[in-house]
């Protein structure tokens, strides 16, 4: 799940999807909010690999 | 609060749609936007979805197929809607899906479970069109956060549908919905809604028309056609439509205000109606801190003292004087001039024997010396410092307070508080930020955002960089930020005396403000830094290869020429002509490139004032010209530019003239 840096909806990467689907700069990696429009960066998949890690050893304890 | 489904028992229920076909059954999610419509489609789909654009129109439309028990159901996911008279295509392709060509089996209709009274009234218009509706409370977390309780069982046995309360964020309350959606029959007992004497007598008339025309019992069509829906009237034969024409002009004569006003209101009464029957609100808490701290960002007395500061620390004293002045100038003297460059320069003398090659790489425009001095010794620590300030302004919740602020001025350039997403977003990257525009819901807004974007709107980096080059000289600055300012005013109020079409409208749901996290701190900034470099430094590259084929082949030189007397207009020296070349790559690479040029000490301190507001306001780069282009169609794409290039320029021939005039010595 992102959390949208200007609305704060949480929404998952398929939502994301939908909303870019329109838009003519294919290729531009950005995850656009379903709600408000604002564009933000997805994570680096080591960021996300870390924090999926994190959150299994959280889990296990 | 437990979700719950309930079903009250069919009784004396009102007409339904004929029954779609055994072998396919369908349900469709309708319902206004930003509710979690499309969260649940996935929930209820899985990842697999079809889009494709509804017949005979450009809109879109999500389906997917759904196990619910031993069924396969198709699912459609409908753009959002808030009532079925529709203002817009996506609310016509919406209640055409429901209403007339699709015959659901079960029609969801998802609301904001905080805001059930508003969305109320639409459940009650489809529950009057008959349609075999389940009501969805989504969102129901943050209504229970917020001390909302509400009786989900009651609300089904006054409605006669399934209501059922859901989480789709979390799946809680799916797997009771899926039991609905297969146990849906057509809706239940319901009281039907009376209007005013006259209207229900018009209404009746409406309905035999109908009968007649092999519709029995067709209230919710009726109701449409009384309130003037020329697509339902179109459905008529020639007669019947002229018969109900008349049956309406009859009701109206009886009103002051239209009746599709007077409808809608007696619904949203009944809303309210049903709503405080339903619902409970936990009493009242003492704000927080963090609430006081809200209301007094918003609030215009405090909130634009406190914009002021939030700009001054973060990017002037932040991004302008520490990012662009002592990371640049260590970046730059140092990394580069001292160590970098002559180790290129010398080992390309020594290695490379063939000139236009050494050029190339070392030269005055090489790609080292010139495309990565400018993309990494000054762009990059300015734009990485804006990046962190920014990170901290997301983080916090302050950018949604800042719509709510400075929605009342631009209201006045014709935009509104949601036209703040692209203008911060310009900050960053002008090109990103016109695609953005697409989420303003008006042409006119559109147009607007996309003429201030590429005018006035400078770039991260360019702002950093005139920061840099301003901050020992406080009156050129203020001159700098004054013109720009007031030609975002006037040419945007312009804008909204010219083109046609309504006043903006803003509505928005504050996020709760929090203290900003390390973490998502740093992880915004480093994401963006990899995309800075991915992304934009090979474009740097790329120009630098561009302007050494352009000497090879002696364009560069003479486009430059041609510049020189525009420039010479604007007061400045000849040799600041490839600026304004520099900035059509780029913005930021021209404000570079003005960077080095008062380095070399050849620009007074008005000079200076003068080439920073011409370059700020100066045509947008390759990039967002061709955005521009395919956002806006060819005409308004070349047309935003011309007039930037005579605009531009005028400004800055008047602005010398003004300052020599008034004997200005900056």
């Amino acid at each position: 799940m992102t959390r949208c840096g200007y609305c704060g909806m949480e929404f998952d990467e398929a939502a994301a999807e939908k909303a870019c689907r329109s838009c003519p700069m294919s290729g531009c990696r950005m995850v656009r909010c379903p709600r408000c429009g604002f564009e933000s960066l997805p994570e680096p998949r080591w960021i996300r690999w870390l924090k999926n890690r994190r959150r299994k050893d959280v889990a296990e304890r | 609060m437990e979700s719950s489904t309930t079903h009250a028992s069919v009784t004396n229920r009102p007409p339904s749609p004929e029954p779609a076909a055994t072998a396919r059954r369908l349900v469709v999610l309708v319902g206004s936007p930003n509710v979690g419509k499309s969260l649940l489609f996935n929930r209820l789909t899985g990842a697999y979805a079809v889009v494709s654009n509804y017949p005979g129109t450009t809109v879109e439309i999500t389906q997917g197929k759904a196990q619910i028990g031993d069924q396969e159901w198709e699912v459609a996911d409908t753009p959002g809607m808030y009532s079925l008279l529709p203002n817009s295509e996506e609310e016509r392709v919406g209640r055409a899906m429901v209403l007339f060509a699709e015959k659901p089996n079960a029609v969801l209709q998802v609301v904001d479970a905080k805001n059930l009274e508003r969305m109320l009234a639409f459940t009650l218009q489809l529950r009057e069109a008959g349609l075999p509706l389940i009501l969805v409370l989504n969102i129901m977390d943050e209504a229970e956060k917020r001390g909302i309780q509400i009786d989900a069982a009651r609300l089904s046995k006054l409605l006669g549908i399934p209501v059922v309360a859901t989480v789709s964020t979390t799946s809680r309350g799916i797997g009771e919905l899926r039991e609905a959606i297969g146990r849906c029959s057509p809706a239940g007992e319901f009281r039907v809604m009376k209007y005013s004497r006259r209207i229900e007598s018009a209404l009746g008339a409406i309905e035999r028309q109908l009968a007649a025309e092999g519709r029995p019992g067709a209230r919710g069509e009726a109701l449409l056609l009384l309130q003037g829906d020329a697509d339902t009237r179109s459905r008529l034969s020639a007669e019947a439509a002229a018969a109900v024409e008349a049956t309406v002009a009859e009701c109206q004569r009886g009103y002051s205000q239209p009746l599709r006003y007077l409808i809608a209101t007696e619904r949203q009464r009944q809303a309210s109606h049903l709503a405080a029957r339903v619902m409970k609100f936990a009493p009242k808490r003492p704000q927080s801190f963090a609430e006081r701290l809200s209301a007094v960002l918003i609030n215009p007395w405090t909130g634009f003292p406190i914009l002021l500061l939030v700009l001054y620390v973060g990017l002037y004293k932040f991004v302008g004087q520490f990012g662009a002045g002592v990371a640049v100038d260590f970046l730059e003297n140092t990394v580069f001039g001292r160590y970098l460059n002559p180790a290129v320069e010398a080992l390309c003398g020594r290695f490379v024997p063939w000139s236009p090659v050494r050029d190339l790489l070392a030269g005055e425009y090489g790609v080292i010396t010139l495309g990565l001095r400018y993309g990494v010794a000054i762009i990059l620590p300015i734009v990485g410092f804006f990046f962190l300030f920014f990170s901290v302004m997301e983080d916090t919740g302050y950018l949604p307070r800042l719509a709510m602020l400075i929605d009342r001025v631009f209201k006045k350039i014709g935009l509104s508080g949601r036209g703040v997403i692209p203008m911060v977003l310009g900050l960053g990257c002008d090109t990103m930020a016109t695609v953005v525009t697409r989420t303003l819901p008006t042409v006119r807004e559109r147009i607007i955002a996309t003429v201030l974007l590429a005018l006035a709107v400078p770039c991260s980096a360019q702002l950093g960089l005139i920061f840099a080059l301003l901050h020992g000289n406080s009156a050129a600055l203020a001159i700098w930020a004054g013109v720009l300012v007031l030609v975002f005013l006037l040419i945007g109020f312009l804008c909204a005396r010219l083109l046609p079409g309504d006043p903006p409208r803003f509505y928005m749901e504050l996020p709760p403000l929090r203290l900003p996290r390390i973490e998502n701190i740093f992880v915004k900034t480093y994401t963006r830094i990899v995309w800075y470099f991915k992304e934009v430094i090979p474009l740097f590259i790329l120009a630098s290869v561009l302007i050494w084929l352009g000497r090879l082949t002696g364009l560069f030189d003479l486009t430059q020429k041609a510049l020189e007397q525009p420039v010479r207009w604007l007061g400045l020296p000849p040799e600041s002509a490839k600026i304004f070349i520099f900035g059509f790559f780029r913005r930021d690479y021209g404000a570079a490139g003005l960077y080095d040029l008062q380095k070399q000490g050849v620009l007074t301190g008005v000079q200076l004032t003068v080439a920073a507001v011409t370059l700020t306001l100066f045509l947008p780069c390759i990039a967002q010209f061709v955005i521009n282009v395919k956002e806006r169609g060819i005409k308004w794409g070349v047309g935003i530019s011309a007039f930037i290039l005579v605009f531009s320029f005028a400004i800055g021939v008047g602005l010398n003239a003004l300052l020599h005039a008034l004997r200005i010595v900056l």
